[in-house]
């Protein structure tokens, strides 16, 4: 039994580090990504690939991250000379073809995918435990959300706000949108492949099914579903869109029209997510 | 200061410049009038990045700037206001101010993820600064709220605090007395005389309210259908019968 809690928490920890990095382009940017699978997707891969070569996990977590990102860079840079309305369809696009990247690639097994991922090793030590993995994922997970703090409270954060709310008045503030938008992809797409490392780890097995475009939804939701821009939401809705198909699994066949049902319903009352603007420490206490 | 030769622009088919120069002398507070639709605020537009010109050529201290982006202009020390404010909507009025000073702030992508204690400190002067802008703007007390719940004037106000924490070297300030009633924009007229002596600001204001025109600028353009029409003290344009026949004998002095 407390196999499957910490299997669900390690889910959880996953999907809330994918939430939080789509929230960087989404919340704090306001831009839009339909195919933040494929950068999970890629740190997924590129780290099984590089363990699976021989390399040792600090260093396959770090580089999955990386690479993930110069791959985030490489979309921004045309992408985000486009209007918003476009960056929708170049995202989509963007996923869509990375997923048959997978596909069809020799090195990444094809439609068979990725088998016999080695586990991460720390020190050594191969670490088989889920309690050990799970505080191995909250850990990563707590320096998230602190950079996270601290960018949204600087200049940095300021910077993507001032585009989120008005790109033409940014600019007349010395930002330079352009440059600042890239910033928000690289940021986000080093931490998605961060937590596609974790999971390909985790699972040791990994294949194509899992990063298309049913995922990119999924993440978008959490990060609708608890609040556009909310660092506390983007967890929240993680740790409810992974808990519900849990409870839900005799009725696993009407999945997809729940989440559909709650997504509309969550926009007519609640269009600013579960959290909203609220802060979390003005929920307790300080209420006027 | 800042030089603009043979402007011309246009959008599909209306032509709101038509071969417009003008020179912004280091130290001045340069007056724009004119009827609406003169082309003022696409002057503006053009001057500070947001359009480039079709024809013609713009210099900054010497500097050639036709085709610089505005965010590269604001480094080289220039700042605006927008006629159609252009506020935050999502933020506080103080940190409509801290945008504003974007550029004074040194702290790159990696001192600002670690919070260095450089960037606490550059943080809280410039925190300080902008409470220092708003209540030499009167409107301190507004600091910790929603921008978009102040008046339409004080929305101008922390626009005019949001370009001035930059620092700017040259300010251009859109109808900043719309929205302000007589006292008010009394108010506004003598601070922005104060604001251009103590800082050393030049200042190219478009404005409606021909007292506020009259009693600060130093020299004064007056454009219709796109073109300059004439330039002078503002005692000339007072006096000048093309001016008037412009206004249709309209509320010019
Ligand atoms: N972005 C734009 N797109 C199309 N037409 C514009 C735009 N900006 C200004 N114009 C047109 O240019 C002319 C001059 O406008 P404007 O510069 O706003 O005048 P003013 O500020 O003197 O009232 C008007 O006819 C206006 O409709
Ligand atoms: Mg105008």
């Amino acid at each position: 039994m407390s196999v499957y809690i910490f299997h669900v928490l390690i889910m959880m920890g996953i999907y809330a580090i994918l939430a939080l990095s789509l929230n960087i382009i989404v919340g704090f940017a306001g831009l839009v990504s339909l195919g933040h699978a494929a950068f999970f997707g890629i740190g997924a891969y590129v780290s099984g690939l590089l363990m699976i070569n021989g390399l040792g996990f600090p260093a396959a977590f770090f580089l999955s991250g990386i690479i993930t990102s110069l791959l985030g860079l490489c979309l921004a840079l045309p992408s985000l000379r486009v209007k918003d309305d476009y960056l929708a369809i170049v995202t989509l696009g963007f996923g869509i073809i990375i997923g048959l990247v997978f596909l069809n690639l020799e090195i990444t097994g094809g439609a068979d995918g990725l088998v016999g991922i080695p586990p991460v090793s720390l020190m050594g030590k191969p670490l088989y435990s889920k309690p050990g993995f799970f505080g191995l994922v909250a850990g990563v997970l707590v320096v998230m959300i602190v950079t996270m703090y601290t960018l949204k409270q600087s200049k940095i954060g300021r910077a993507w706000a001032a585009i989120r709310d008005n790109d033409v008045s940014a600019a007349f503030m010395g930002i330079n949108v352009y440059g600042y938008k890239t910033m928000a992809f690289i940021t986000s797409s080093f931490w998605a492949g961060l937590a596609g490392s974790l999971y390909a780890h985790y699972t040791a097995y990994i294949n194509p099914h899992t990063f298309n475009m049913h995922t990119s939804i999924m993440v978008l939701s959490m990060v609708v579903l608890g609040g556009i821009g909310s660092i506390t939401g983007s967890i929240l809705g993680a740790v409810l869109l992974i808990l519900l198909p849990e409870i839900l699994r005799p009725l696993a066949d009407y999945q997809d029209i729940f989440y559909g049902a709650l997504l509309v319903a969550m926009m007519i009352f609640r269009p600013q997510g579960i959290m909203g603007r609220v802060k979390i420490t003005e929920m307790f206490g300080r209420k006027k | 200061m800042l030089q603009a030769q043979g402007i011309s622009k246009h959008f599909m088919g209306i032509q709101a410049l038509c071969d417009v120069s003008i020179e912004v002398l280091g130290g001045e507070i340069l007056g724009v009038i004119g009827p609406n639709g003169a082309g003022k605020t696409t002057l503006f537009n053009v001057l500070t990045g947001l359009f480039f010109p079709d024809t013609g050529t713009l210099t900054l201290q010497g500097r050639q700037i036709t085709r610089l982006k505005p965010h590269r202009r604001v480094k080289l020390g220039m700042a605006r206001t927008f006629q159609n404010l252009e506020i935050f909507r999502d933020m506080s009025v103080l940190e409509n101010v801290m945008v504003g000073g974007h550029i004074r702030l040194k702290a790159g992508y990696w001192c600002s993820m670690l919070s260095t204690s450089g960037k606490r400190c550059e943080e809280r002067l410039l925190k300080e600064e902008a409470f220092a802008l708003l209540e030499l703007l009167g409107i301190a007390d507004k600091a910790p709220q929603p921008a978009v719940s102040l008046s339409y004037g004080n929305q101008r106000r922390v626009e005019i605090a949001r370009a001035l924490i930059s620092k700017p070297a040259i300010i251009f300030l859109d109808e900043p007395a719309a929205g302000m009633n007589p006292r008010e924009t009394q108010e506004l007229s003598g601070l922005i005389a104060r604001l251009k002596s103590s800082l050393q600001l030049t200042v190219v204001i478009i404005e409606h309210d021909m007292n506020l025109i009259m009693d600060i600028c130093n020299r004064i353009v007056v454009m219709t259908e796109g073109k300059v029409l004439m330039s002078g003290t503002p005692n000339q344009i007072r006096s000048d019968q093309r001016v008037l026949d412009a206004y249709l004998g309209g509320d010019i002095l």
